[in-house]
């Protein structure tokens, strides 16, 4: 089941971020890539030989591993299809944040390796972004889980799904503030621009730049999970229905089905505000991660004080 | 001479004669030991600096300067003293002089007070040789150590960009020290597209100098030919056919709305606001391809001939023109308010790379970078030749100096611009698009034409035959460089970019 | 046994002066294996030991109980290792080992005496005996003024905070009727015993370097030798961790103490995050740990505010729990701030500087030490599955069962520790992965860091030992919570997690959460394995090595990458509010940068009392205008006034 599961997280990953592009190009009146674009991208540089820099440590090699490593891990605890997941039994939401956390430390340091001016600027960029993001994903999630009395993702999802989705002020003000670091976490506008070519604008994309071939596959790909993971992170925490509550193929059908639309949805509105905002400042993305970070906490604040429920 | 101004019998009061080349333009030759004066001079009596050249003529070194006030331009000559083959430099009282002294410096051999660091040189030939006067010795391109000001101070690092870039924008390299996100300055070396066009233009008929003087930088080709046309015919005295300057006026306006069409879309852009992007890139394409349908080429080359035009239009060609215009200003008037109102995109664009009116005019800047900075300035108002006599065009002014206004300074201009072609359509008048060409002879004449980037200066002159002798086209890049470097201090990094848009200098420009 | 632990470090004391190095040395490591020893035989089941002594007037009891072996387990580890780093380590310091050896040994038997102690003597002697044998390692290079104004603020602080303790003590065992801890145990709640609680929190607090009376630690921590920073940083503020927990949950019975309770979670959550941001913005490697032991004590004084929020509301097993967390925070803290300061070292010795902006590209130079470094760094920096993780999920959980309080008011505080919490752990990251990234990767951006060579092997097994203490505990932290629960059990008669394995911890139940770090990694490793497999076949292992890029200028020189300081930037401009910032560019030619940083706290509370003394010296140098008649009529008045005052 486990490895099932991380396989099909893995190679549904980059269709996600295809449909994104198609979309935006659609939006912005081009015909636009196909959504397997991102797929063909990914074999194009596996196949390519790697280039390494001359000051680059093994920490610059091991690091997209690493990274892919954790991202996938950390994706794969998620209930995706089924409300059991394999892995919910050994880790919680806290210890999905941390491999978060792991994948992000991995790739900083591997972009701070070679030494190079723009890797260095991504990485004091994003340092910023980062610091600001996680503890807001980490608070949303707390509070979450203070409403399920628990941080079993398991239990907490069967909660929602059991609850039904009640209009609580919490969950509002935590859906916001998750919304806006899923889209600062996976480097998108307004904080963040993917398609830039401006090296001097960039904070995910610079970071990478030196990477090349398998290794820049793999950061890709953890990007495309990444962004997979916020969605269906979001799915399940605010959208449950329909996942199988046992492994039976119809239900499981359902589940994908439910999944699919929820994912295309979340896509068209990710689509959407890229088309809608240009980029922010980069002195404006702390006020928007504050800003976040504060309706994390009245969302604490409002479940401890007005939905207490022992 | 009877109706100059004041401040210009007094500068003429220094040379030791001096003569009308044209309309407005004098030309004063002026002994070397007043060289050092007449900068402080000429700054006090605020001239605008506006372009330095060097020239052989019967074996004689000569440095020209350019000065220019209310529409009037002041040619300065020197022959610099055989044994120093110097003349002091005016980069302390205009600072725009450094790099054309330079230029000069690297290509005529003539120096320039004492520090003449490399500029268009890259080490392709050694330091005290002069590939435009004597022949040189190439040699293998090593890495030359190019004496960059560096910053010092705990945390300072520099950010090296370019040559390559990541996008499709020509070459050049540049240099940022900064302090976390702070830009504490910028350094810009250019020259990695030297052409050689100085040297190529030498010994040229003068018809032939039209295509050269079309490629010096290709978004300006209709504005750096008919620089180049209106040099030749001041040079020989003639008068371009009626029709001919009519259909000039308009290919002119033409290159100046796609231009500032593509200006518009990428500074957009590169805020991340695709959407402007877009529209701007699809309108500019098909504005594009209506030239290239009724012009024969999409951004006009080779469209200018000497005494006049080389296409012409007819009935059917203006009827599409007409409804070409039409088009293009009902839907840039969709898309206009939309970048005008909305707040996300205007507060990543005010008060980003602002640029004083002092330090703009202190730098000597022309076009959009001077209008959005609050200085009106613009070659057809300020000397109006035809068409612009007929008419007349008001400089679009801002005071603010940010990217903000000098985006709106090209958004006024598309509009007014798109107007100004459908009147010279109206007023197109009958008859030939070219005059005959007369025989040659040794004389000298100046061009000054409006670009869509500013005031473009070419000088040529022409030899006993009547082939081109020198040929220097003035970009307005060479102020707006410097401009950039002025403009970005104190921004940060990533407001870089559009800071670079919105002033869209030309590499190629400059690198002649 | 305990008694041996002692000995040891009192014959060290001794051995020290006649030069006997390796001696001296061994016998401290003697003495820290003995309290490792001691400490574990009595988690694992040990009886306890006690020892009472009569020497002069003293009466020494000494007791060996679960929370005092729960310290020493610390104090063994990281003792026992530098006295294996020290002596490689102190070849290069020109004074050797003698002065800072007779210290460093007092050191030490002072901070087991204060552990030890069962009586208000011994602790107070330990106490001040700690203090002075610490003050004598800070002012080691007291020839370089920085290092003698370290010194001094230290001694003031540390003197300040011993006046506290006195007073609280001496309420205690007035109101107790002895100064035995017997004695205080059996005493019932009273106002005073809550006022001298508070007193000596304050005085714990301050040895703990918490906000607002943090300022001598960064300057003290950094100034002594690093083997010596790494003793103070991982052990030495523990043992006023250690007087807390002692007092607040063992000896003083108060029944309420809300009001101590939510001043130590704010105390604790401003620790943190002022802590943090200013280790975020320091230039010296040794000052970034310094300041990152204020937020890790800050964190733990937290929980333990939280333990004591829940025993206050009667919620024992929670209240075990948030312990739990923060002794297990105590000893990951401890392991991990000591590999990172002996790393410290050795960086120092490598590169002759403490300057992250001198260094940079050592991780090519020296690998080994930079492994090292880079576990220390994750594990402080809470990366799962590390042990700095363990011990803040744990802590985390515990906020978690917070609806459990009935009072809408106090469970409000919840949520603030945890968005502190949250924030301190991003922070925490971003801090410790500048201080990696400036000090071994990139290119070296000075002559020393250029030809760095690696330590020698013995600093480099000392580090190795504590790494792998370091991830021992990180991958079990059921082995550490089962010791544990011995201590919240005696104390708070709960354990601190129901389940405890070695291979997965269940706070409460395993619908609520588990976390089994061994499995997680067993999984995260077969991925990268699978992936690094399927990726190395056939041809396609071969990679070729290029310049980097610098846009087709030719290879970027050392000047061309981030500096420590543009790291930091964007982020220090979001705290700006807690800083105070001085830029400017001055001469030559406005081509110098100046950076100042600062911590707000001197500003604002620190230089109005200094400003306040001075201008009341002021007036009161006015009196001494130098006339003999004015001097005759002072004394003339006193006299007249004790006249009064004894007639009255």
């Amino acid at each position: 089941m486990l490895p099932l599961q991380i396989l099909l997280f893995a190679l549904a990953a980059p269709l996600l971020n295809g449909w994104v592009d198609m979309l935006r190009a659609r939006l912005q009146n081009r015909r636009g890539p196909s959504p397997l674009q991102p797929w063909r991208n990914l074999r194009r540089l596996f196949a390519k030989e790697p280039v390494v820099p001359h000051t680059a440590s093994w920490l610059f090699r091991m690091a997209p591993y690493v990274m892919f490593a954790a991202t996938l891990l950390a994706s794969s605890a998620l209930p995706m299809l089924t409300v059991q997941t394999p892995l919910a039994s050994v880790t919680d939401v806290l210890v999905l944040t941390g491999f978060l956390t792991l994948a992000r430390v991995a790739l900083m340091i591997g972009s701070l390796d070679p030494g190079t001016a723009f890797g260095g600027l991504g990485a004091s960029r994003e340092l910023m972004l980062s610091a600001l993001a996680e503890p807001t994903l980490l608070l949303g999630l707390f509070s979450l889980a203070m409403t399920a009395h628990s941080s079993n993702l398991a239990v907490l999802v069967g909660h929602l799904l059991d609850t039904g989705m009640m209009l609580r002020p919490s969950f509002l003000f935590t859906l916001l503030a998750l919304l806006m670091v899923a889209g600062v976490e996976n480097g998108r506008l307004p904080a963040d621009n993917t398609t830039t070519h401006l090296e001097l604008t960039m904070v995910h994309e610079a970071m990478v730049l030196e990477w090349s071939g398998r290794h820049l596959a793999l950061v890709e790909w953890s990007g495309h999970m990444k962004l997979l993971f916020y969605g269906i992170l979001l799915a399940d925490l605010f959208a449950p229905w329909g996942l199988a509550d046992h492994a039976s193929p119809a239900m499981l059908a359902l589940a994908l089905l439910c999944l699919m639309g929820k994912l295309a949805a979340l896509g068209v509105v990710l689509a959407l505000t890229e088309a809608l905002l240009p980029k922010m400042r980069l002195f404006r993305a702390p006020g928007m991660l504050n800003l976040a970070f504060l309706l994390a906490v009245l969302g604490l604040f409002s479940h401890v004080i007005l939905e207490h429920n022992p | 001479m009877n109706n100059s101004p004041a401040w210009l019998q007094e500068l003429s009061a220094w040379g030791t004669s001096s003569r009308m080349l044209q309309d407005r333009i004098l030309l004063v030759t002026v002994a070397p030991e007043h060289w050092a004066q007449l900068a402080p001079e000429a700054s006090v009596r605020q001239l605008r600096f506006a372009g330095l050249w060097a020239d052989v003529r019967d074996e004689k070194l000569e440095v020209n300067a350019c000065l220019a006030r209310d529409g009037w331009y002041v040619l300065l000559r020197a022959t610099p003293l055989d044994g120093t083959m110097g003349l002091p430099s005016w980069a302390r009282w205009y600072p725009a002089a450094d790099r054309m002294q330079r230029h000069a410096h690297d290509l005529w051999g003539v120096r320039f007070g004492e520090c003449n660091p490399p500029w268009t040189r890259h080490g392709a030939w050694k330091a005290d040789e002069a590939p435009l006067r004597t022949p040189v010795t190439p040699q293998e391109r090593g890495r030359d150590r190019y004496p960059f000001a560096t910053f010092s101070g705990e945390g300072v690092y520099e950010i090296p960009v370019g040559p390559v870039h990541a996008g499709i924008i020509e070459p050049g390299h540049f240099r940022f020290s900064v302090a976390g996100e702070d830009i504490l300055g910028l350094e810009e070396r250019l020259g990695y597209v030297h052409k050689g066009i100085e040297w190529l233009a030498c010994g040229r008929k003068p018809a032939a100098l039209l295509p050269l003087a079309s490629r010096v930088s290709a978004d300006s080709t209709v504005a750096h030919s008919w620089a180049a046309a209106l040099a030749l015919e001041c040079a020989l005295g003639i008068a371009p056919t009626a029709r001919g300057v009519v259909l000039r006026g308009f290919l002119a306006e033409r290159e100046r709305i796609a231009n500032h069409l593509g200006d518009v879309g990428a500074i957009c852009g590169d805020v991340g606001f695709a959407f402007a992007k877009m529209q701007c890139s699809r309108l500019r394409e098909e504005w594009l391809r209506c030239q290239h349908g009724i012009f024969g080429h999409r951004l006009l080359m080779d469209c200018i001939a000497p005494g006049g035009v080389a296409v012409d239009l007819d009935a059917g060609h203006i009827r599409l023109l007409r409804a070409n215009h039409r088009d293009m200003l009902q839907r840039w008037q969709n898309i206009a308010p939309i970048l005008t109102d909305y707040p996300p995109l205007q507060d990543r664009l005010l008060n980003t790379g602002r640029l004083s009116t002092v330090a703009a005019r202190g730098l000597g800047v022309s076009g959009y970078l001077a209008r959005a900075s609050g200085l009106s300035l613009d070659v057809r108002h300020d000397r109006p030749q035809p068409p612009y006599d007929r008419h007349p065009v008001q400089p679009c002014l801002q005071q603010r100096g940010d990217v903000a206004a000098r985006l709106q300074v090209r958004m006024a201009e598309i509009s007014a611009s798109v107007r100004l072609l459908d009147a010279l359509l109206d007023d197109l008048p009958p008859g030939p698009i070219q005059e005959p060409w007369p025989p040659g002879m040794a004389a000298e004449g100046v061009g000054v034409v409006e670009g869509f980037r500013g005031e473009i200066v070419t000088h040529v002159r022409l030899d006993d035959q009547g082939n081109v002798a020198r040929f220097f086209p003035r970009d307005p890049s060479w102020f707006a460089w410097p401009a950039l470097e002025v403009l970005v201090g104190g921004n940060i990094v990533a407001d870089f970019p559009v800071c670079n848009k919105s002033v869209n200098a030309s590499y190629s420009g400059c690198d002649l | 046994m305990l008694a041996m632990g002692l000995a040891m470090a009192a014959g060290l004391s001794a051995a020290g002066p006649r030069s006997w190095e390796r001696l001296a040395l061994q016998l401290l490591g003697a003495s820290g294996l003995c309290s490792l020893a001691a400490g574990l035989w009595l988690l694992l089941g040990g009886p306890s030991d006690a020892v009472v002594m009569t020497l002069g007037v003293i009466p020494w009891h000494l007791i060996l109980d679960p929370l005092s072996a729960v310290f020493l387990l610390p104090l063994g580890a990281v003792v026992s290792t530098i006295a294996l780093y020290a002596r490689p380590y102190l070849l290069h310091i020109e004074t050797g080992f003698r002065r800072p050896g007779v210290a460093t040994g007092f050191f030490v038997a002072s901070m087991i005496l204060v552990l030890l102690a069962a009586h208000a003597f011994p602790f107070m002697l330990g106490w001040e005996g700690m203090a002075l044998a610490s003050y004598l390692l800070v002012i080691q290079h007291h020839e370089e003024s920085a290092s003698r104004q370290a010194g001094l603020i230290y001694l003031l602080v540390a003197h300040m905070g011993a006046l506290v303790l006195l007073l609280a003590f001496g309420l205690l065992a007035h109101g107790a009727g002895g100064p035995d801890f017997a004695q205080w145990r059996a005493a019932p709640a009273s106002a005073s015993a809550m006022a001298a609680l508070a007193l000596a929190c304050l005085a714990f607090a301050a040895k703990a370097g918490l906000v607002p009376l943090h300022v001598w630690l960064p300057l003290a921590h950094p100034a002594a030798p690093s083997h010596i920073s790494a003793l103070m940083s991982a052990v030495m503020l523990k043992i006023a961790i250690y007087g807390m927990v002692r007092l607040c949950f063992d000896l003083v019975s108060v029944q309420s103490a809300l009001g101590l309770a939510v001043t130590m979670i704010t105390t604790g959550a401003l620790s943190m995050v002022l802590g943090v941001v200013l280790a975020l913005v320091q230039q010296d490697i040794k000052r970034v740990l310094a300041c990152s032991s204020i937020e890790n004590l800050g964190l733990v004084t937290m929980a333990l505010g939280l333990a004591l929020l829940y025993r206050t509301t009667g919620h024992a097993m929670l209240a075990a729990m948030a312990l739990g967390a923060a002794l297990l925070h105590v000893l990951n803290h401890a392991l991990l701030k000591a590999l990172l300061f002996l790393g410290a070292g050795t960086i120092q010795q490598a590169c002759d500087t403490y300057d992250l902006g001198r260094m940079g590209g050592l991780l090519r130079r020296m690998p080994a030490s930079g492994g090292l470094f880079l576990l220390g760094c994750l594990g402080l920096a809470a990366i799962p599955p590390l042990n700095g993780f363990a011990s803040e999920w744990l802590l985390f959980q515990a906020a978690l069962q917070s609806w459990q309080m009935e009072q809408g008011i106090l469970r409000s505080l919840i949520p603030l520790a945890a968005a502190c919490l949250a924030l301190t752990t991003a922070l925490g990251t971003a801090c410790l992965l500048r201080l990696f990234a400036s000090a071994f990767l990139g290119q070296a951006r000075s002559r020393p860091a250029r030809r760095a060579r690696e330590a020698p092997r013995a600093m480099l097994l000392a580090q190795g030992m504590l790494a792998a203490l370091c991830v021992l505990s990180g991958l079990f932290p059921g082995l550490l919570l089962m010791m544990l629960n011995q201590v919240t059990v005696a104390l708070l008669h709960h354990p601190a997690v129901q389940t405890a394995s070695a291979l997965i911890i269940t706070p409460v139940t395993a619908t609520q959460a588990s976390y089994a770090p061994l499995a997680v990694l067993a999984v995260i490793m077969i991925i990268a394995l699978c992936t690094a497999a399927l990726l190395h076949t056939r041809k396609r292992a071969a990679l070729r090595r290029v310049q980097p890029w610098a846009c087709g200028l030719g290879p970027p020189t050392a000047r061309m990458q981030i500096t420590p300081a543009a790291l930091a930037m964007p982020l220090r401009q979001v705290f700006a509010g807690l800083l105070s910032i001085h830029e400017r560019l001055g001469s030559p030619q406005g081509r110098r940068y100046h950076l100042e940083i600062a911590d707000r706290t001197w500003d604002l509370l620190y230089a109005p009392v200094a400003r306040f003394v001075m201008s009341l010296s002021r007036h009161a140098a006015r009196l001494q205008s130098g006339r003999v008649r004015l001097y005759l009529g002072f004394s003339l008045g006193t006299l007249l006034v004790l006249l009064w005052v004894m007639s009255w």
